[in-house]
């Protein structure tokens, strides 16, 4: 009482001056208010952009659960025209109706405290193809006379899933095939540089996509149903169907789909590995003709394209040229400098040799340090000579490997069709024999078939 | 609704007071004491607004008193409000058994302010 501010009664205002001063304070009272009012238009506008932006789902609904307003995050259960105005209840699997039903009635007692309530709902989702969510729902009754209740759903499986890029990046790296990780909703966390390869979508590209990006068309609805179905009830899907590249090729994939799932038996996500089977054929077919080392034709190759030039010589009398080539102490490069120094010499000269020939020839490696030219149309002593002595020139000159200055020498031994041989046999026979010859002759140098090779010398 | 009664013998007082309390309580009005403690006993308010200085037989502290000494009004919360330097007023109201004191000019967010938290809202 004695802190009460005191104002001598001598200064008592008149009573229209004292409703002057009533008044004022009724103008400063109103700029105070306005000036709340803008602080809390500010702060409503703060929480309104928060819940929009927000990752986890909220709705208002009225007290029966029909939904009322939406954010953005929520649409992923629907479109908003669709979400609202219908009942939260629809979106709820049978499993989990008690669940929405004990939330709901809880929340619409009077009395019911302003904390939020929780559950767990699982909820299916408008597209078809998409797998039912397990969310976290909080119920928060406002009392502020709406009858508004306020949900707040929370995905559960976005954040267990999160994927650990340390854990498994080296096995990921190394695969040829395509592997991609997918939260529970299908959203890509990772994909190996396989995927990138087949998919030729990048991982930048990839991550945080659906893999519906891949969708050919090619499968129907019942396909999917199938699909998902699968995963639902075995937890894993294998078989074949097309996909799309990046560049609109459609391909055969072979693909395996297995759900990872929690103790609970909570789908945590989604491993897919394929194979891209039109490319598996090709690199199988490559594989079964050429070389792996170099990439020339191998012996099954070379074989073929002897007997195409040795039936098109028949049948146009015409002529074609085998020419075996040894590289001369080529063991000693292995021996000395080692097999990563002597592979590279292989591949080296593989380069030359192609760059040397006709593109119509066939640049063949039968092992080792082993080389076979065919070159059709070839004959006469004068022209293979000419292809020979070219062909030593650009194996002579110096290749080099890092410190390591490699000056390689090279043998050949040619035979011709049909004047040396009019077989396969025969003059793959008289090739190595010249070649033989010109190896023993010191090297460097051309040997051409002739009779007297077959002589023991 | 709860009720407030408002005994103040200025009317542009009574007027503002009503138009500040809103359309959340049913606002009687009384402009001398007498007129004041008659409605009081009649339509027994929640809350009454109570002017000290007003002309007539009873000023604002004697209606307190009766007020106080009424049984049918044992419930009902009283704010005084007096002219800025009253201080004996002050002690006076409080001593009779007033809830609350108000200065005039008084502030209308923090009249309306003690009006709810005396009356629990």
């Amino acid at each position: 009482m004695s802190d009460h501010p005191v104002v001598s009664p001598d200064s008592m205002p008149e009573n229209g001056e004292m409703l002057h001063e009533q008044l004022y304070r009724y103008a400063e009272d109103l700029q105070l208010m306005v000036a709340r009012n803008r602080e809390l238009e500010n702060t409503y506008q703060l929480l309104n952009e928060l819940v929009k932006s927000s990752n986890d789902m909220h709705l208002v609904t009225d007290k029966e659960g029909v939904i009322l307003e939406t954010n953005p995050a929520a649409w992923q259960i629907a479109e908003q025209e669709l979400l609202e105005r219908s009942n939260l209840e629809n979106w709820v699997l049978a499993s989990h109706l008690d669940q929405f039903n004990a939330l709901l009635d809880y929340a619409r007692q009077d009395d019911a405290p302003l904390a939020a309530q929780e559950g767990r709902l699982l909820l299916r989702r408008r597209r078809d193809d998409a797998p039912a969510m397990l969310v976290s729902a909080q119920i928060v009754n406002q009392h502020n006379g709406t009858d508004h209740l306020h949900w707040i759903l929370r995905e559960l499986t976005q954040h267990n899933a999160e994927y650990d890029p340390t854990m498994s990046a080296t096995l990921l790296l190394n695969t040829v095939e395509g592997v991609m990780v997918t939260d529970q909703n299908g959203k890509i966390l990772a994909v190996n540089p396989a995927f990138t390869h087949i998919t030729g979508y990048s991982q930048s590209e990839a991550i945080g996509q659906n893999p519906r990006m891949l969708n050919s068309g090619t499968q129907d609805k019942q396909f999917y149903r199938e699909f998902w179905q699968s995963l639902f009830e075995k937890g894993n899907w294998k078989g074949e169907l097309y996909n799309k590249r990046k560049n609109g090729e459609i391909f055969l994939q072979r693909l395996s789909v297995s759900a990872v799932r929690d103790d609970e038996g909570k789908t945590l996500s989604y491993i897919c590995i394929f194979f891209d089977q039109t490319q598996t054929e090709k690199q199988l077919v490559h594989l079964a003709h050429h070389d792996v080392l170099t990439g020339l034709a191998n012996r099954v190759l070379l074989g073929d394209r002897i007997m195409q030039q040795l039936s098109k010589a028949r049948r146009s009398d015409g002529q074609f040229t085998l020419i075996f080539i040894d590289l001369d102490r080529f063991k000693q490069i292995n021996d000395t400098l080692g097999h990563a120094i002597g592979d590279a010499v292989l591949c080296e000269t593989a380069a030359r040799l192609i760059a040397t020939v006709r593109e119509s020839d066939t640049v063949a490696r039968l092992g080792g340090d082993e080389f076979i030219i065919l070159a059709g149309d070839l004959a006469g002593d004068e022209d293979i000579r000419m292809l020979c002595d070219k062909t030593i020139a650009a194996l002579s000159e110096p290749m080099q490997f890092d410190e390591h200055e490699i000056h390689i020498g090279s043998s050949f031994g040619c035979a011709e069709y049909p004047r040396h041989g009019d077989t396969e046999a025969l003059l793959m026979l008289h090739a190595d024999q010249a070649m033989y010859q010109a190896k023993s002759t010191g090297g460097s140098t051309c040997v051409i078939y002739h009779a007297d090779i077959d002589l023991p010398c | 609704m709860k009720k407030i009664l408002l005994v103040d013998d200025h009317t542009d007082i009574r007027r503002l007071v009503r138009i500040t309390l809103g359309s959340t309580f049913e606002v009687f009005e009384a402009e001398d004491g007498v007129k004041g403690l008659r409605l009081a006993l009649e339509i027994v308010p929640d809350l009454i607004v109570l002017d000290v200085m007003m002309p007539g037989a009873l000023d604002g502290l004697q209606v307190l008193g009766a007020i106080r000494s009424a049984p049918v009004l044992s419930n009902t919360r009283v704010i005084m409000v007096t002219a800025r330097g009253q201080v004996s007023d002050y002690e006076d109201g409080m001593l009779r058994g007033a809830d609350a004191y108000f200065i005039k000019p008084f502030s209308p967010l923090a009249l309306v302010a003690a009006i709810k938290e005396h009356l629990g809202l």
